[in-house]
């Protein structure tokens, strides 16, 4: 019975998307980063000496990059290039789950939000709106002060601050999808509410977000390296992006290096994740995919 | 006069939307969109209800698929009380009414396949288990459209074959009761036709009965046994569609057919066309709907509601200057 082969189609689609994808080249340089970076956290401990930022060599402190040290090494003798690549699991993890936790939290409520409406969203959307309130860094910077210094609580202060812009435009899509006729007409078929919220209004409202939060990846990277620049981070002995960068800023003019890889590292990785975001609308709008 | 294989029976029917106004959201006022609707449909018949933007007649279609509750009145369905049913009653019913919109285009999700909007709408209702897919190629097949517009997004197809692929969906549940609201405006004139013979063609093998929702005269004359004029949310004339264009009485119908444009440039029309502002919906209606544009006004006519006169077989009207001939 069936004469149009359906594994053809998809095949068919999924090739237009990734041709889509690659189309622009910016797009291909951002996915080549964040690939780079997270081939780095994943195999960074193998790659270099895991141990490297206990191994305090204070002969060796402050040498510009040589053959021996690609990137010179900080104040306590370590090399930077090791130290660099062992930063890139920390940061990278906290980036992806700081985003994935708070646009989990605040699809959910700007879900639920939007779809209540009348009170429950009056409530919801007041609370966000305290919030928001606060200078999103300043926030988090108080509640990491409150709470003490540790990776944990870095990753609770951040996902807090970042959690209400998902809430606020999620419950600004779903608002508007579920006003429009194909809502109505699924309605009008019998289509139970549940279903019509998961199956209807979800997947045309969560899009927008998807790319926000791709783009957010390199934001929330950029926050966690400055609280960390200003001591909020994780233990001193970990090694972390931010806090690199912070011990270069005392050297900063007899030892400039070890402030400059580490914020280049900061630097590209949060770019390679906006461009990709970019990438991602046209992917993922299937007006635009066929 | 009327008759047993009556399937929709809607009496009296009221729709006012509250105005929230204020800090506190109070209701401010009403939007009177629908003041008395009242018609009957036969089985197997397709009535047309007809007027102008604001007149209601949308809002009657879409509490007729209970997308509202009316505010007064009562819907019959098969001589079943249908007003106020809910959950599984509800769901029931669902299965039998349809609405078909006027926009194709928004009332396909654009994200899901064609066949991806059947297929699911079979599975809610758990009709043809396992024969899903087949039975969505029959209904295809039934709109006139082939097995690849299955697989296409709403923008792949143009807009003649959206609304069929509509159709279809709607199809879907095996519904005896289909509202079309303004099925083919949003479409160009040569698809029109095309899409209206399809519905007829369709009412022909199925049985289907149809309310056809439109402001366009010609689309009634073409597919409707009955029409029934709405002014400002209350029904002024009804009668079986031939006598409703030889001899309208109502002023509004006289009107509106006037107002029908004739493509030949030689035909020299008179000018009663309809003047002043279309009402507004916000005030209560006292006495006839139309005193305030009617060329035939009279003194009663703003301050007491016209009765209902008959004057014919199913041709009824209301209006005073009918009352007092």
């Amino acid at each position: 019975m069936k004469k149009v082969n359906e594994w053809e189609l998809k095949k068919k689609e999924v090739g237009y998307a990734l041709w889509l994808f690659s189309r622009n080249k910016l797009v291909v340089f951002g996915s080549l980063i964040v690939v780079f970076y997270t081939i780095l956290a994943i195999f960074g401990p193998f790659i270099v000496n895991p141990k490297i930022s206990e191994q305090v060599d204070l002969s060796n402190a402050l040498k510009p990059p040589t053959l021996q040290h690609i990137f010179g090494t900080d104040d306590l003798g370590r090399d930077l290039l090791q130290l660099i690549v062992l930063g890139a699991r920390f940061d990278m993890s906290i980036s992806l789950m700081v985003v994935l936790t708070a646009t989990l939290i605040g699809v959910t409520i700007g879900s639920i939000s939007g779809y209540a409406g009348g009170k429950v969203d009056e409530i919801i959307m007041r609370f966000t709106d305290i919030l928001l309130a606060f200078p999103g860094l300043v926030f988090a910077m108080g509640i990491t002060m409150a709470l003490g210094r540790s990776a944990v609580n870095l990753f609770l202060a951040l996902t807090l601050v970042w959690w209400t812009g998902y809430a606020r435009i999620m419950r600004g899509q779903v608002l508007s999808e579920k006003e429009k006729l194909y809502v109505q007409a699924a309605k009008s078929l019998g289509i139970p509410d549940f279903l019509i919220l998961f199956k209807h209004v979800f997947p045309n409202a969560i899009y927008p977000i998807l790319v926000l939060a791709t783009m957010d990846i390199g934001g929330v990277m950029l926050s966690a390296a400055g609280l960390s620049f200003i001591g909020l981070g994780p233990s001193p002995f970990e090694p972390e992006w931010g806090q690199l960068i912070n011990r270069g800023a005392s050297y900063l003019f007899i030892a400039p290096w070890i402030m400059f890889f580490p914020g280049l590292a900061v630097l590209t990785a949060s770019l390679g994740f906006n461009l990709i975001g970019d990438g991602l609308r046209d992917v993922l709008d299937p007006r635009l995919r066929r | 006069m009327e008759h047993d294989d009556i399937l929709v029976k809607v009496e009296n029917l009221k729709k006012y939307f509250p105005i929230y106004g204020g800090i506190l959201q109070r209701v401010v006022g009403y939007i009177y969109a629908v003041e008395d609707a009242s018609f009957y449909i036969r089985k197997g018949e397709t009535l047309g209800l007809v007027g102008e933007s604001g007149s209601g007649k949308t809002t009657v279609g879409r509490i007729l698929v209970k997308l509202e509750e009316p505010t007064g009145g009562k819907i019959f369905y098969n001589s079943s009380d249908i007003t106020n049913i809910k959950g599984s009653e509800l769901k029931k019913y669902r299965r039998k009414a349809q609405i078909i919109f006027q926009d194709p285009y928004a009332s396909l999700n654009p994200r899901m396949t064609i066949k991806d909007s059947i297929i699911e709408v079979m599975k809610v209702h758990r009709l043809h288990k396992g024969e899903e897919y087949n039975n969505a190629l029959k209904l295809m097949e039934k709109v006139g459209l082939s097995e690849e517009h299955l697989y296409r997004f709403p923008h792949e197809l143009s807009g003649g074959q959206r609304q069929r692929a509509v159709i279809a969906r709607a199809l879907a549940v095996e519904p005896e009761f289909l509202i079309l609201d303004e099925p083919t405006a949003s479409l160009d004139v040569s698809v029109q036709a095309q899409v209206l013979d399809l519905l007829k063609e369709l009412q022909e093998k199925y049985n289907y009965t149809y309310l056809l929702i439109t402001h366009n005269l010609a689309v009634v004359r073409y597919i409707s046994e009955r029409t029934v004029i709405m002014y400002r949310g209350m029904w002024v004339e009804t009668s079986p569609t031939k006598e409703l264009f030889n001899k309208a009485e109502h002023p509004y119908t006289q009107a509106l057919l006037k107002s029908v444009p004739i493509p030949d440039p030689e035909v020299k029309k008179d000018k009663f066309l309809i003047s002043g502002e279309p009402p507004n919906p916000t005030t209560p209606v006292k006495g006839c709907p139309f005193a305030d544009r009617c060329p035939y006004v009279m003194d009663i006519c703003k301050n007491e509601m016209p009765p209902v006169e008959s004057i014919g077989d199913e041709h009824k009207v209301r209006c005073w200057l009918v009352n007092k001939k």
